[in-house]
Order: C-alpha cells, then structure tokens, then sequence
C-alpha cells in the first residue's frame, strides 16, 4: 500500500540541509535524538528501565555501506508510524499525561527526514511496548512510503538504517561515526556502542564532569580543569561551577587564558537533556561574561526549530541571570579571598571585570579599588590617586587626555584618561556612589587655568605680545593666554573643548554646504555662540622661544610667527584644518621662507 | 586595550571605529566616531571622511546628538551634489529621512527652513524615482512635533495613500508613530490598536519596540488598564534608560509614575536622568522631561511635600550641595524653564500647542490613580555581604 507525505519532500529536505541544520553529519545527532525520546517514553512507564543505543555499520566488500541505529526504547504500533513518519513535523510523545512539553524533545518524523541527508533510502523496523505485532517502514525521498508488519517476534524498540548515497561515504565511516556519536552524545546517560569491523566501542559514561563527587575539591578543580582542556583544546585559567534552577541547567565555565576581543561572539557549548545542542551558543551566559567558555546541560530550556540553539524566552533569560550570578559569586569571592587569583584575572580579563562593575553596583564596590586607571602620573588606582590628589579630574577624551598629560604632571595635577572603554562610566559611577568624593569631568582648557600664572611685572611685560597675538587669532576664534608652565620645550599648549570642536567641525560643513542648508546651520548654532572664541593657545612663558616673541612685542613679525604657531598647535592636536587655516599656512610658510632668503 | 594611538591617520580610523563598534549607541560611541571623522579628514580621503561621517550620522541619531548628525549630513550632501556618482543615493535619502525629522526639535530652526528642507527631499525622492511614501512620513512627524495635528492628520492621509518603497521607513517604525498620533488626538483604543503588533511581538526594529512601550503608557492609564500600563513601565523604561537619544520615553515613563503616585521613584528619574537632558541638543526632547519634572513637582507640592532630596548636576545655578530642596523653589525654576522652551516652540511653530500643554498641567493631577510599582526580586547578594 503507497501513501503519500503531506509536504513537497525533496524541498523540505533541500530546506533543511541548506538552512535549517549546520551539515548533514546532524543525522547522527537526530538519531540520537529519536532513541532517547524512545527509551525517556519507556521509562516514563517503566521507571527502572535501563536504556541502551547502538549504531552499527556495516560495510560489505561488494554493495553500499549501511548504517543501523538501534535502541531499546518505547517502540512505534502501526497506527504511530502512520502518524509520526507521514505527518513531518508531529510530536511523538507530546500529548501524553504528566509530562511537560520539554519532556521529549525530538520530533520523530522530522529527526529521521534528516537522515535523508546522507541517505536514499530510510528502513525504519519497530515494536511497540504495548505487543502489537512489528511494522516496517520503507520512505523514500520522492514522498513516498510503504509499510508492512512483520511476523516476526522480535525486542521492542526500533531500529532506523540508512544506506550510503553517492559522496556521503564519509559519514559511512567506524572513525567518523564513533566521533560524532562521542561529539552529540558524549553526556547521554544511556550507553551508546558503536558497532564496526573495528570491532565495538561504548562512546559515553553516565557520569556528569561537573556532577563529580571527588572528596577533595583540588582534585575536583583538577580533574575540571582536564576536562575543560580535553573539550576545547585550550589551557584554561580556572573552572567555575555554574547552577540554574530555571532552566534546571549546570555545568563549568572555563576562564579562558587570554583576553577575547570585546565583538567577539560567545561561544558556549550547550547541551539539551545531556544531548549536544550547539558549540556556538551565545545565548545562555550574560554579554559581560566574555571571558570565560562555559559547557552547559541544560534540563528544562526549550531549543529553537533548528535545535540549534534556545528559544529566547523568559526561562532562559533568568537562566542567563542565575548562570550570571554564579560568575558574579566567582569573581566576588576571588576579591575576597584569593587576592593574588583576582589580580592575575585581573591582568588578562580586566575589561570584562569593568564592565560588570558598570553594570552592577555590588560588584562595582567590590572591585573598584582594583582597577588601574591610566592618570598624567601613570597608571594607578584610585585610592592610589586620591592618596595624592583631592579631586579626580577625568577628560573624557584621550586625543584631549594626551595633550595635556606632560603637562599635568609636571604641574602635579592629577588627571585621569576617561577615554578608555568604561573609564568614564566607571568614574562617573564612583562620583554616584561616593559623595564625599569630588569627581569633575574637565576639558584641557579648564585645566589650563591652574597652570602658572605670570607675575605682575611679567604681565606688564608682555601686554604688548598678548594684544598682537590676540589680534592674530581673533579671525580663527582662538583666545591666547600666557603661563608659565614644564616641560619647557613645550612652545604652547592648543586646547579645545568639544562645544569647540562642533563648531569647528560645523564651520567645515558650512563651507561647503548650500544656502538652504548654510541658512539651518547658521540658525543652529545662534548669534552668540558663533562669535565666542572656541579655543585657546596658552602659549609657554618658560621657553625661550616665547620668551623671544614677548620681549619682540608689537614688531611686525609677532603676528605671523603666532598664526604659524596656531597652525601646528591644531595639527598636533589633530585637528583637520579649515581652508582658511590652509591659506594661512601656506602664506605664513612663503613669508618665512622668504625671509630666510633675503636674511 | 591598546596603549598607543597609531600615527598614521587611516589606521587611526579603523581603531576608533573598531572601538566605536564596541558600545551602543550614547555619548562614548558618538565621541569615539568624530574623533575618528577628524582623522579621516587628517588622511585627506574625501571618500573615507564621507563613509565615516555617514557612520556618525547613524550613530549620532541613534544616540541623542542630532545636531551633530545634521552637520555631518550637510557636509555628506555637499560631497555627493559636487559628485552624485560617487556616493550612494539611497544611502543619502534614508539619511535625508532622519535629519529631516530631527529638525522640528530645534526652534531655532525657522518652519521656512523646515519646509524648504522637507520640499528639497521631496524633489530629491521624486527626481530619483521613489514614491513619496518617505518625504510624506517625515512631513507626518514633523507635524507632530510643530504641534499643528491639521497637517498632522493631512500627512497621516497622504501617506496612506502613497505607494510604500525601499525608501519608506519600516513598518514597525510607522506602526509606532501611527499609535503616537492617535494618543496625540487623544484616542486611546485607536493607539492600542496601532501599537499592537509591535506589543505582540509580531514588528520591531532598532527603536521599536523600545518607544513603543513609553507610547502607549497613556492610552492605557486612560482606558483604567493600570496593570498593562505598569507591565509596559516594568518593561520599558530599562530599555531606554541608558541612551540619551530615549529621554523624551523616560519623561513618559517618568509621567506615569507621577500620575501612579510613586513619588520616590519618579524622583529617582529626575536625579538620574536630568543631567542629559540638561544637556541634550534636541530642545523638545529636553522641553518634555521638563514638562515631566514641572509635573512632578507640581504633584509633590499638592501632596504637601515641603522638601525633597536629590541630585541635580553639579553645574544648574540652583545647585545645593546638601541636595535637599524646597518643592516650590524647584516647581518655580522648572516652570520658568518649561515656560521659556514651550514659548520659543510656539513662535516658531506659529500656534499655542506647547504653552497650552504647560498651562493645563495642573489639571492632570485631578486624575491620579495610584499603583505601586511592583517590587524587583533580584537575587542580590546585598545581603550575604554583610
């Protein structure tokens, strides 16, 4: 008798090798899938009943190489097969009293299409439990399928063989089998043989890594660390233990021995029910938890159409919250207790151990006082720079933070550089839950202010300079100053706060722009702010050739040695040069070149 | 983390916007992507400064900076005018889309210059063969903003009359502004009904459903659905509490806890959240977190408060350092600072919409229906670290 599917086969099958499953080596993960739904389904009414799984393969000298996969489970009655093998896509077990729908995760039908990946033919030969007589199944890829019952009196279970299509044989391999049986099912708690020429080899062990009940906890930490290097290949820093109640999930994150890049994707490696669900899990640890690479059985967390990956819901969100937390716990109780752990952690995986402490105010108090902060004097923390200074000045920028670090320190102003990844969030959630602590953000101009200031005489000395030095910079709205201030060979210091930087950046777009558009920007920025000076070139009375520049005064040659010395203030401040700073740098550059000429 | 910063410009570029890619949309992103815009000038690539600024264009809309998004885009649509081949057209128009929107939210911009703007992309669109789906959107949330809901209501038509394209913002986007309209003609079950597939789960994008949740606050607190309303703030305001391009959402969510009678947490929004909004470039969106502080105060006083603790930021001429205030002081300064944005709205917007608003605030306060936000059970470990 001939029935037909319910679907258009071939494309479903194109579907699902193409799109839905990684490759076709998940076949044997279905397969796996499908015997321990049956043996959960019988031990649902059998509650002592011991499981068992085997793959067989068979390669005869002369016709194709089978493989068989047998359990020992619940079993199929006719009328099942019809249900679960014609109609893709039904659960075999969902409907049945007391269970909850995560209880069987695999879909029969769908599981066993996917062996149509590396076969032409599927034989499915079962017995059902409940005694009715066994039935064949014979599918084919066309859709279509034939069924019989078979007289004979054989074990219930079922068995599923598949023979080799053209440029599958590598999966029809006693090597590769055993591996992607280990690699899917290495955690199942159900043995699984693996039956060859070469003779058979059970793949797994009941026993669970991180449920390992070694009396001495250096012995289990050891035996973690093992395991975590036998997984992933990698020498790892430490292992954590991690529990979720929610998704009844547990399992080990591994420290990883060297900093990742903060995009790089997680990768954990999940398993469902003790079956290998994905290696590249990035949903189950919270994004802070960079460092570490966890291996994870999850019980009660429902996977996605693929069964690649979780569904994203509730459940698995407190599951990320409590698998966080006991990462957090890790790292507090490292802070704690193991302080020379914490610090050499530290050293690798500071950036992670910042961004939890932005992100959570607990840990914030607890690991702040570790933190190095990059300051004018080096790199410290901040109790180490509030032994020095009163006030922690931060800028915000580093471009800012550099031109102003030599001078800072050797002025013996603290300043820290907030231009780092959490530098500025983490000062600025220390001034949040530290009032007594004064925290200012400043920008370099304001920093100008506490250099040096002139004495009277020098003032009066230099008032000349300071009015042709002004009027020089007047038409680039750049205010000058005078101060006295280390390193000395420093001719000036150019600072520019970021209103100043917008406007800079808002006058190059003007230049170009249309009147419609010239016009928004105009009104934009408002009469008042236009006008104000937006920068400052604090020029260096201790070096020389200032010194030089005040005591020329009002001589004509002031005026262009100043603009000149405007212009490479803004490059080295990496600021991009308007046209009218081009002109002026090329005009001041001719004049000095000439001058060197007929001198 | 590198230490040195790489002397040659074009590798400093791909630094800063490595890291940059790093955060989400906010304040550190955008100054890490215009520092990285002043070097790619410093390289002298007109082609690379272009695809940077159009990277800060994205980032500084998405992360509270308009203002610096329009004068990067001006800059942009000056470089494709002298060289249209060389830069992308759809790319500029989408682009054309936001800064277009974002214009409103600046009354120092004259409503001429809105309009011309908004004609220019209209030809620009036209010329260039898309439907005017896109230009109409944008004339509908320009609407919204001036406070004019005839034009409001007439572009909400023509849009819906107009053939979607490529350049026609997503529908989520326009499902969300289609909710935000009905509350803003005061029809509760209509906006309900326009944000439904986004509550549902069924439409989202960058921003939705993110203002979603602070939009339908209203309509549900009118229609007495307090548990959803709660639902929606519980769910909602941590979504937009950390990007400054989300304040006007906070203000909404802040509003509801007013109108909810929780004092203390609506407080705690203001210390939070007044700082950026202080200080944010988008008046209106600063003009409506005020509008929900002045609501704060004015539902304090009424209960009697004399004083109130909290965090103003440092640099406001009212500072203390105590942090304890007189409500009425406070209510007064706000007021002051409400009256003087919605005013400059009004001329500009050439109605009374936003002075209106202010005056009839007050009034709110008669329907206050209290509701205790629920209690968080975070597993803290606040307690075993004692």
């Amino acid at each position: 008798m001939s029935h037909k599917f319910q679907v258009h086969l071939s494309g479903l099958i194109n579907l699902l090798s193409n799109h839905l499953y990684s490759g076709p080596e998940v076949f044997v993960r279905e397969l796996l899938q499908n015997g321990v739904d049956a043996i959960r389904a019988r031990q649902f009414k059998e509650p002592q009943f011991t499981g068992k799984m085997s793959l067989e393969l068979s390669t005869p000298v002369k016709g194709v190489p089978t493989i068989t996969f047998m359990d020992n489970g619940v079993g199929l009655t006719e009328d099942e097969v019809h249900r679960f093998l014609a109609i893709i896509g039904e659960s075999s077990k969902r409907a049945e009293t007391g269970e909850r729908p995560t209880d069987f995760i695999g879909q029969f039908g769908i599981g066993l299409l996917s062996c149509f990946l590396v076969s032409d033919e599927i034989v499915v030969v079962s017995r059902s439990i409940t005694g009715t007589p066994a039935v064949e199944w014979r599918g084919k890829p066309d859709g279509t399928y034939q069924l019989k019952t078979l007289d004979a009196d054989l074990a219930a279970g079922t068995q599923s063989i598949g023979s080799c299509k053209s440029e599958c044989e590598e999966f029809f391999d006693a090597e590769r089998l055993t591996e992607l049986a280990k690699h899917y099912g290495g955690l199942l708690p159900f043995p699984i043989t693996v039956v060859s020429k070469k003779g058979s080899d059970t793949v797994n062990t009941d026993e669970l890594p991180w449920k390992e009940k070694a009396s001495q906890p250096r012995t289990r930490q050891k035996n973690w660390m093992k395991f975590g290097e036998e997984l992933f290949g990698m020498k790892f820093l430490d292992a954590v233990p991690l529990i979720s109640q929610a998704g009844e999930a547990e399992g080990l994150a591994f420290v990883l021995p060297h900093s990742p890049s903060l995009s790089a994707k997680r990768s954990d490696r999940v398993y469902l029910k003790r079956m290998l669900l994905s290696e590249s899990a990035d949903k189950l640890l919270p994004d802070w938890a960079f460092f570490v690479k966890a291996v994870v059985n999850a019980n009660d967390l429902r996977p996605t159409a693929s069964r690649e990956s979780f569904y994203e819901d509730q459940k698995l969100e407190q599951t990320r919250e409590e698998l966080g937390e006991c990462l957090r716990r890790y790292l507090v109780d490292l802070s704690r207790n193991q302080p020379e752990k914490f610090r050499k952690l530290l050293g690798v995986h500071q950036l992670a151990i910042e961004a939890l402490a932005v992100a959570d105010d607990d840990c914030f108090r607890l690991f702040i006082e570790w933190l190095p902060f990059e300051t004018a004097e080096g790199r410290m923390t901040l109790p180490e720079y509030l032994e020095r200074h009163d006030v922690v000045r931060y800028i915000p920028d580093l471009d800012q933070f550099r031109q102003i670090a030599r001078i800072a320190a050797a002025q013996d102003i603290g300043v820290i550089n907030g231009g780092y990844v959490y530098s500025t969030e983490l000062l600025e959630k220390f001034a949040e839950l530290n009032a007594d602590v004064q925290v200012t953000l400043v920008e370099s101009s304001e920093l100008v202010h506490a250099l040096e200031d002139l004495t009277e005489g020098e003032q009066d000395v230099a008032d000349d300079f300071l009015q042709t030095a002004e009027a020089a910079l007047r038409s680039y709205r750049c205010a000058v100053d005078l101060r006295k201030f280390q390193p000395s060979e420093l001719t000036s210091l150019f600072s520019i706060n970021s209103e100043g930087r917008f406007l800079r950046s808002l006058e190059q777009s003007q230049e170009s722009a249309d009147s419609m558009w010239s016009g928004v920007l105009n009104n934009l920025v408002g009469a008042q702010s236009a006008a104000s000076s937006r920068a400052t070139l604090c020029f260096n009375q201790a070096n020389p050739l200032i010194q030089k520049l005040v005591a020329l005064g009002k001589q004509p040659t002031v005026h262009p040695a100043v603009q000149m010395l405007y212009v490479q203030a803004l490059l080295m401040a990496h600021q991009p040069l308007s046209s009218k700073e081009w002109k002026l740098f090329n005009e001041g550059l001719l004049t000095f070149v000439e001058s060197g000429l007929t001198s | 983390m590198s230490d040195e910063r790489n002397d040659d410009p074009r590798a400093a570029v791909d630094e800063l916007m490595e890291q940059a890619y790093e955060f989400d949309y906010g304040t550190t992103q955008i100054a890490l992507i215009e520092e990285a815009v002043r070097m790619a000038d410093l390289s002298g690539d007109t082609e690379l400064a272009f695809g940077i600024r159009q990277e800060l264009i994205d980032a500084a809309t998405m992360g509270g900076r308009p203002d610096l998004a329009l004068v990067s885009f001006t800059w942009c649509l000056a470089q494709y005018d002298k060289n249209p081949i060389a830069f992308n057209t759809h790319n500029m128009l989408w682009k054309y889309k936001w800064i277009l929107a974002s214009l409103a939210e600046f009354p120092q911009l004259t409503r001429e210059q809105i309009d011309a703007a908004a004609n220019d992309m209209e030809n620009r669109t036209v010329n260039e063969g898309f439907t005017r789906h896109a230009v109409e959107t944008m004339r509908w949330k320009l609407a919204m903003d001036l406070g004019d809901h005839e034009e409001m209501q007439l572009a909400y038509e023509r849009m819906r009359k107009t053939r979607r394209d490529s350049l026609s913002d997503c529908k989520a986007c326009v499902q969300n502004c289609a909710a935000e309209h009905y509350v803003l003609l005061g029809k509760p079950k209509f906006a309900l009904r326009a944000a439904d597939p986004i509550i549902g789960g069924r439409m989202s994008c960058s921003e939705i459903p993110e203002l979603t949740y602070g939009t339908i606050l209203r309509p549900l607190f009118q229609l007495d659905r307090l548990d959803d309303a709660m639902a929606m703030y519980v769910k909602g305001y941590k979504l937009v509490a950390k990007n400054p391009e989300f304040i006007d959402t906070v203000a909404e969510h802040m509003q509801f806890l007013v109108m909810t009678d929780n004092d203390s947490k609506a407080l705690q929004l203001i210390s939070k959240h007044l700082p950026v909004a202080l200080a944010t470039p988008s008046l209106l969106k600063r003009m409506k977190f005020i509008f929900a502080t002045v609501q704060a105060f004015l539902s304090f006083e009424s209960k009697r408060k004399d004083s109130v603790k909290l965090r103003l930021p440092p640099k406001t001429p009212f500072t203390r350092a105590d942090g304890v205030y007189p409500v009425g002081e406070l209510r007064q300064e706000f007021a002051a600072a409400a009256r003087e944005l919605a005013t400059a709205f009004d001329a500009r917007n050439g109605n009374s919409y936003y002075v209106d608003y202010l005056v009839k605030l007050p009034e709110s306060l008669a329907h206050i229906k209290p509701l205790p936000v629920p209690t968080q059970k975070r597993k803290s470990t606040e307690n075993d670290e004692e």
